[in-house]
């Protein structure tokens, strides 16, 4: 029977049979199905691209979290060899204990290992870390005939699959090489930037001594004030004598601090606010308190600082009905404040804001799909509401042209609005 | 951001809705028969209205076997859908006493058994999807059976009907069905038409549809001067309306 599938921004759906294959066979059984039946699946992971890419409008969709099995781990190498639909949250449950991190995670632990391939993902190391491919060391892809075929790094057809979410044969398996880490803590610190200027700078002058940078842009600040951020950065914490190194789950877990609220209230404010001007004050308050306290260091779990995303579960359900999208920049480094600015500005003009807005350094991306440049990456959500579709869908071209202009990309993880699509017709590529 | 799949859209009011959507900058999915009405239009609407995402898509509707796979067609190229909205219908005059019943059956088959089988499969879409909203272009037409043209009254109410059984049963799915009764549109259809009064010209009637629909309203006419006379019409007494009824 067809279901409702949707991308984690309730803005894109799709109704469609859904195959969960829990082994390679059930898997080969329903590849078979569709072929018999001349549909083209698409593969599904977690659901947590904001768009259309885990949804197929008008055929079979396969949701790969069954594969989940971790096959092997070598403690020397630090390389796991696990199914293709082990949730990134598994991963991490699985290697802290042993003293190991996933080289590369998302802002949500609810993302699988075959999407966070097919995507090539990024983190909030990605100036130093890359992204996901830069650290798989092998993917093993299911054929058409059924045979399972493992993939090694260094070779065109691994570079091929990795961002390759439009592959018709899917990955099963991924070995990825996990990091070491001394302890499952990270010494961050918290400071201000006053304008966008200073953001750019901020992280770029924080981009070799720092592994993780990350800044949370209000973007309804003008004038002088354009582009100011509150900017995180972070390192590994080095274990200290009598200190516990948080290499179990729970001392990771401990650290998600969500404040006095519960939950459902807590929704119920996001509901209130979500999408609406409200949101300026939220981002006020949250640049002035941070500007308050000034420059300011704390220890806090690789997990409590990795997995902002999952501190509220089905947060996003406050945008419906009409959902929301994130659109993210990629722009070069050279082009940065200038393309950034036009694109707040833009937003003021238009009279659509984003609510949330993450600005981060990125490195160039090695692989021939991939998305990622030497510069800034400045993701954004707005909520989709009737009275602002039409002024949305003109920001979204407006910010598309915007990359054609300055040499930018999009990223499909991110894409609602068909902008990867746009802009590749319009460099004379694919559609 | 509305993804519109738009049926029946090359000329006269569908042209003007799609305009209207393309406008706005939303994805508009056009199912018409002529290829070449189709591919000029599309150019057109890409090339005035660049935001938008234009698509068209053949489809005979009296060819029942092509409906379905124009069905999925739009849906692939929309990538998914928040307003089907049906406005495919035809109208042969006659002389106001004959039967012609092949041209009267050929206005069934497009403004009602055509509109049941493409509505069907997009009530089963959303009522899945749980959200989105179904429309149909009907007519105050429908209201009464006339003595003008009985054919295209009947399937007129054939849409209206149908369309207030779906909304019934959609509801509870978070699905909102509209009907939408225009009075006189000035296009094709009522060209050279004698004793026309208030007639929208279709770009206003567009627009007007358009809005009426992006706040949900569920049964409206255009210009809303015709519900008045819509109310009259379906209360007039039978005998009243035998022998003083309108053409």
């Amino acid at each position: 029977m067809p279901e409702r599938v949707e991308g984690f921004g309730l803005y894109n759906v799709s109704v469609s049979p859904v195959f969960r294959p829990a082994s390679l066979d059930a898997l080969r059984d329903a590849l078979a199905v569709c072929a018999a039946n001349g549909s083209r699946p698409v593969f599904r992971g977690a659901g947590r691209s904001y768009g259309d890419a885990s949804t197929n409008p008008a055929g079979p969709v396969v949701e790969m979290t069954g594969l989940n099995a971790i096959a092997g781990f070598d403690e020397t190498s630090g390389v796991v060899r696990a199914g293709a639909g082990l949730m990134l949250g598994d991963l991490w449950k699985f290697a802290i204990p042993r003293g190991f991190w996933p080289p590369i995670v998302t802002g949500t632990m609810h993302v699988t290992l075959g999407g966070a391939v097919a995507m090539n993902v990024h983190g909030k190391n990605g100036w130093k870390k890359g992204t996901i491919g830069d650290h798989v060391e092998s993917v093993s892809i299911l054929r058409g005939g059924g045979r399972v075929e493992e993939i090694a790094r260094g070779t065109p057809a691994f570079d091929d699959v990795i961002g390759n979410w439009r592959r018709p044969d899917p990955i099963v398996e991924v070995a990825l090489k996990l990091k070491k880490v001394a302890t499952g803590y990270l010494d961050v610190e918290a400071f201000v930037a006053p304008n966008l200027a200073a953001t750019l700078a901020g992280l770029d002058g924080a981009k070799d001594d720092w592994d993780y940078l990350v800044g949370w842009m209000d973007c309804w600040s003008s004038g002088k004030s354009l582009g100011r951020t509150v900017l995180h950065v972070a390192n590994e914490h080095a274990p200290k004598e009598g200190e516990p190194r948080g290499w179990s789950v729970e001392e990771q877990v401990a650290d998600i601090h969500m404040g006095p609220l519960p939950a459902p209230v807590l929704r119920l404010g996001l509901k209130l606010t979500a999408g609406g001007p409200q949101m300026r004050l939220v981002n006020l308050a949250k640049y002035a308190a941070s500007a308050v306290h000034g420059r300011q260091r704390y220890r806090q779990s690789l997990v409590a600082y990795s997995f902002l995303l999952d501190y509220l579960p089905g947060w996003n359900e406050a945008y419906r009905p009409g959902g929301f999208i994130q659109y993210q920049l990629f722009v070069p480094k050279g082009a940065a404040e200038s393309a950034f600015a036009k694109a707040l500005r833009l937003q003021h003009e238009s009279g659509v804001v984003s609510s949330l807005a993450v600005i981060k350094r990125h490195r160039a991306d090695k692989f021939p799909r991939g998305y990622a440049l030497d510069g800034f990456s400045l993701a954004m959500d707005f909520a989709v509401t009737r009275r602002r579709a039409s002024r949305l869908i003109a920001l979204c071209r407006a910010f598309d042209a915007l990359l054609l202009e300055c040499g930018g990309r999009a990223y499909k993880a991110k894409d609602c609005v068909g902008s990867v699509e746009r802009l590749s017709r319009a460099r004379g590529g694919a559609a | 951001m509305k993804r519109v799949i738009l049926v029946g859209a090359t000329d006269g009011l569908g042209k003007a809705l799609a305009e209207v959507y393309a406008a706005r900058g939303f994805w508009v999915t056009i199912l018409g028969r002529s290829r070449q009405k189709l591919d000029a239009l599309v150019a057109d609407l890409r090339s005035r209205f660049p935001v938008a995402t234009v698509n068209g898509i053949v489809c005979d509707l009296a060819d029942a076997a092509r409906l379905e796979p124009a069905f999925r067609e739009a849906l692939e190229v929309t990538g998914h859908c928040d307003l089907f909205l049906y406005n495919a219908g035809v109208m042969h005059g006659g002389d106001g006493v004959t039967s012609v019943p092949g041209l009267d059956a050929e206005m069934m088959e497009v403004n009602a058994v055509a509109a049941v089988r493409l509505l069907g499969l997009a009530a089963n879409w959303f009522r899945v999807a749980g959200r989105g909203h179904i429309a149909g272009i009907s007519s105050i037409a429908g209201d009464r059976g006339r003595k003008g043209n009985p054919a295209y009254n009947a399937s007129k109410a054939a849409l209206t009907t149908f369309l207030e059984g779906l909304r019934n049963r959609l509801a509870p799915f978070g699905v909102t069905v509209s009907t939408v009764k225009p009075g006189y549109v000035g296009t094709r259809m009522t060209a050279g038409k004698p004793g026309m009064f208030w007639v929208a010209p279709p770009e206003e009637a567009a627009r007007i549809i358009v809005d009426r629909l992006e706040r949900r309203h569920e049964v409206f006419y255009v210009y809303r001067r015709w519900a008045l006379l819509g109310l009259a019409l379906r209360h007039v007494p039978r005998f009243v309306f035998k022998r003083l009824g309108p053409p």
